[in-house]
């Protein structure tokens, strides 16, 4: 298997990434290569074998959610690349597109 | 005074009233300051709070209220476990600025125990390298050799514990991030059984293969450490309730089964004088009385494969998270959908993209079934290939690494090259199961560390340390 440039192009879309050209052809080759390498696995016989988890336990999960008010959530907030007050500020989902 | 000492050591003393908890961190604070510019190894070190850490420490001790063995030592984090009083980077320019809101799992248990944080250490960005030198923050240098690499990724605590700016570390090892620094730069470096540590607070790259683990002096210090940060965990239902097997410092190695696995041992681009100087130390656990035989362990070449395979699909996942918006460097653009485009191109180093694509590529329609359903099914082969050999024998054991320290800049251009690095450690990950690397020599023509790799049982891992810890004492 390996990796075409339109591959790599329709990936970034995927992943929110955004490549020069220059970038998107250097990893069409390397992500051919790695494939090229990783393909050994279809060599190896599965058909008996399950998916699933394979070795951990899951805990049960704490569904004791606590509400986190003052200095917790003002930790969080004071991340916030762009901030008006209390409130996140985000590009509008719909702003701007052609 | 308190040159090259261990926790063990530290912890001695501080309990005999010989050096007090300010002395201590005042004389790390000064080799990190006298070092630190040179080698690179701490990204940030919070002086003041550990002054003051210290200082309570020694206030709890005047009035008997010591909270355990590690009250008043400093330890050092790698840069991806989070901490609430200061900056917390995982190597990457997209979190330049980026301060937790509250500490990892693993740093409230060091803190419940007294420990003192000194800093946080330098790695490759998100943990993805094998040299460090994928740090958005400069690449850390090796004690011994400044043109060479630490390893990666956990090379700045490494670093730290080799070069004596702390006496011990924590790093994290999803491939061997723990175990390869740890046997290039000469130290111990234990990555726990999957599920024995809380990655409550650790930037997370690929969550069924990632552990935080102990990077010390010795094995002894190894054991005091894993103790002081396993268990269950609420906020991480990775974690197992299930105890670990007991370390035993005074362990004889009499009648142990020690396995070499023919596909370690004979792998192609291992340096002879590894080879050698890991041979000798197999001789060495002979002649304590360890039963050593030859062993097969199937699906050797695939383990890396695989890892290659869920890693990234993994890491695809876990950084879609960082699009800009929430917390972390957001690039400006006209629409929404190209800030997260913007801010990711722009802030994520190379490495991570190129797992990110690779990750994305392999769980996309078309291709998912082929790769990533595939690769499932063989990591449940190859861990119940670990756990069927590991009833055979007690311990397995390899070489850490193919090679020593390698020069800053020699295998940047290739990545498959560097992956193959990993060739020794990542089947651990893989299976799960503990691993420890200890110091076992050096290579006669550069005088660079060589480590030699124990494997253990799932849940054996007080076992492992004790055999590692059994070699370690001759």
């Amino acid at each position: 298997m390996s990796a075409s440039l339109e591959d790599v192009r329709h990936m970034a879309k995927l992943a929110q990434l955004s490549l020069t050209d220059a970038e998107a052809e250097r990893y069409a080759q390397e992500l051919s290569a790695i494939l090229a390498y990783v393909d050994r696995l279809q060599q190896v016989d599965t058909a008996q074998e399950q998916e699933g988890a394979v070795f951990s336990e899951v805990l049960p999960p704490d569904r004791d959610f606590a509400r986190h008010d003052g200095e917790m959530r003002e930790r969080i907030i004071q991340n916030f690349p762009d901030r008006l007050g209390d409130l996140l500020r985000v590009p509008g989902v719909f702003a701007n597109r052609t | 005074m308190l040159s090259g000492w261990t926790l063990t050591d530290l912890a001695r003393a501080l309990a005999a009233k010989e050096v007090a908890a300010t002395d201590v961190v005042e004389h790390y604070l000064e080799r990190i300051q006298a070092e630190n510019g040179r080698l690179n190894a701490f990204l940030s070190i919070s002086a003041d709070e550990a002054r003051a850490a210290a200082h309570r420490s020694d206030e709890r001790r005047l009035h008997g209220e010591v909270l355990g063995t590690l009250d008043g030592i400093p330890l050092a984090l790698k840069d991806n476990v989070c901490v609430q009083d200061g900056v917390t980077t995982a190597g990457s320019a997209i979190l330049t600025k980026y301060r937790a809101p509250c500490d990892a799992g693993v740093v409230a248990r060091l803190r419940a125990a007294g420990a003192v944080m000194l800093g946080k250490t330098n790695l490759d960005e998100f943990a993805m390298g094998s040299s460090t030198e994928r740090s958005a923050f400069g690449v850390t240098r090796h004690p011994l050799d400044e043109t060479r690499v630490p390893g990666g990724s956990s090379g700045g605590s490494a670093v730290a514990v080799a070069a004596d700016l702390a006496p011990a570390a924590l790093g994290s090892d999803t491939g061997g991030s723990i175990r390869q620094p740890a046997a290039f730069c000469g130290i111990v470096g234990f990555k726990p059984t999957y599920g024995m540590v809380s990655r409550s607070g650790l930037i997370a790259m690929a969550s069924s293969f990632d552990q935080i683990g102990p990077m010390t002096k010795t094995v002894e210090d190894a054991a005091l450490l894993f103790e002081s940060i396993r268990g269950a965990d609420p906020l991480d239902q990775t974690t197992t309730e299930r105890q670990p097997s007991p370390f035993q410092p005074g362990m004889s190695l009499r009648g142990v089964r020690v396995g070499l696995p023919r596909q370690a041992w004979s792998a192609p681009g291992m340096t002879p004088s590894v080879k050698f100087a890991c041979e000798q130390a197999v001789e060495a656990l002979r002649a304590l009385g360890a039963e050593v035989r030859e062993v097969d362990l199937p699906y050797t070449d695939e383990a890396l494969a695989v890892y290659y395979v869920l890693v990234p699909a993994e890491i695809s996942a876990n950084l879609a998270r960082f699009d800009g918006i929430r917390y972390g460097e957001r690039a400006s653009a006209t629409t929404l959908a190209e800030t997260y485009a913007a801010s990711r191109g722009a802030g994520l180093g190379d490495e991570v993209r190129r797992r990110i694509l690779l990750g994305t590529y392999v769980l996309s329609k078309g291709y998912v079934d082929a790769y990533y359903r595939q690769a499932r099914r063989v990591r449940r082969l190859i861990a119940k290939a670990y756990d069927q050999l590991l009833q055979e024998v007690d311990v397995l054991v390899t070489p850490t690494a193919p090679t020593t320290a390698f020069k800053i800049g020699e295998k940047m251009a290739d990545p498959l090259a560097m992956y193959l690095e990993d060739v020794f450690t990542v089947g651990i990950n893989v299976a799960g199961v503990p691993a420890i690397s200890v110091p076992c020599g050096r290579e006669e023509s550069t005088g660079l560390p060589v480590g030699l790799q124990f494997i253990g049982r799932r849940f054996d891992d007080g076992r492992l340390l004790s055999i590692a810890h059994a070699y370690e004492r001759e």
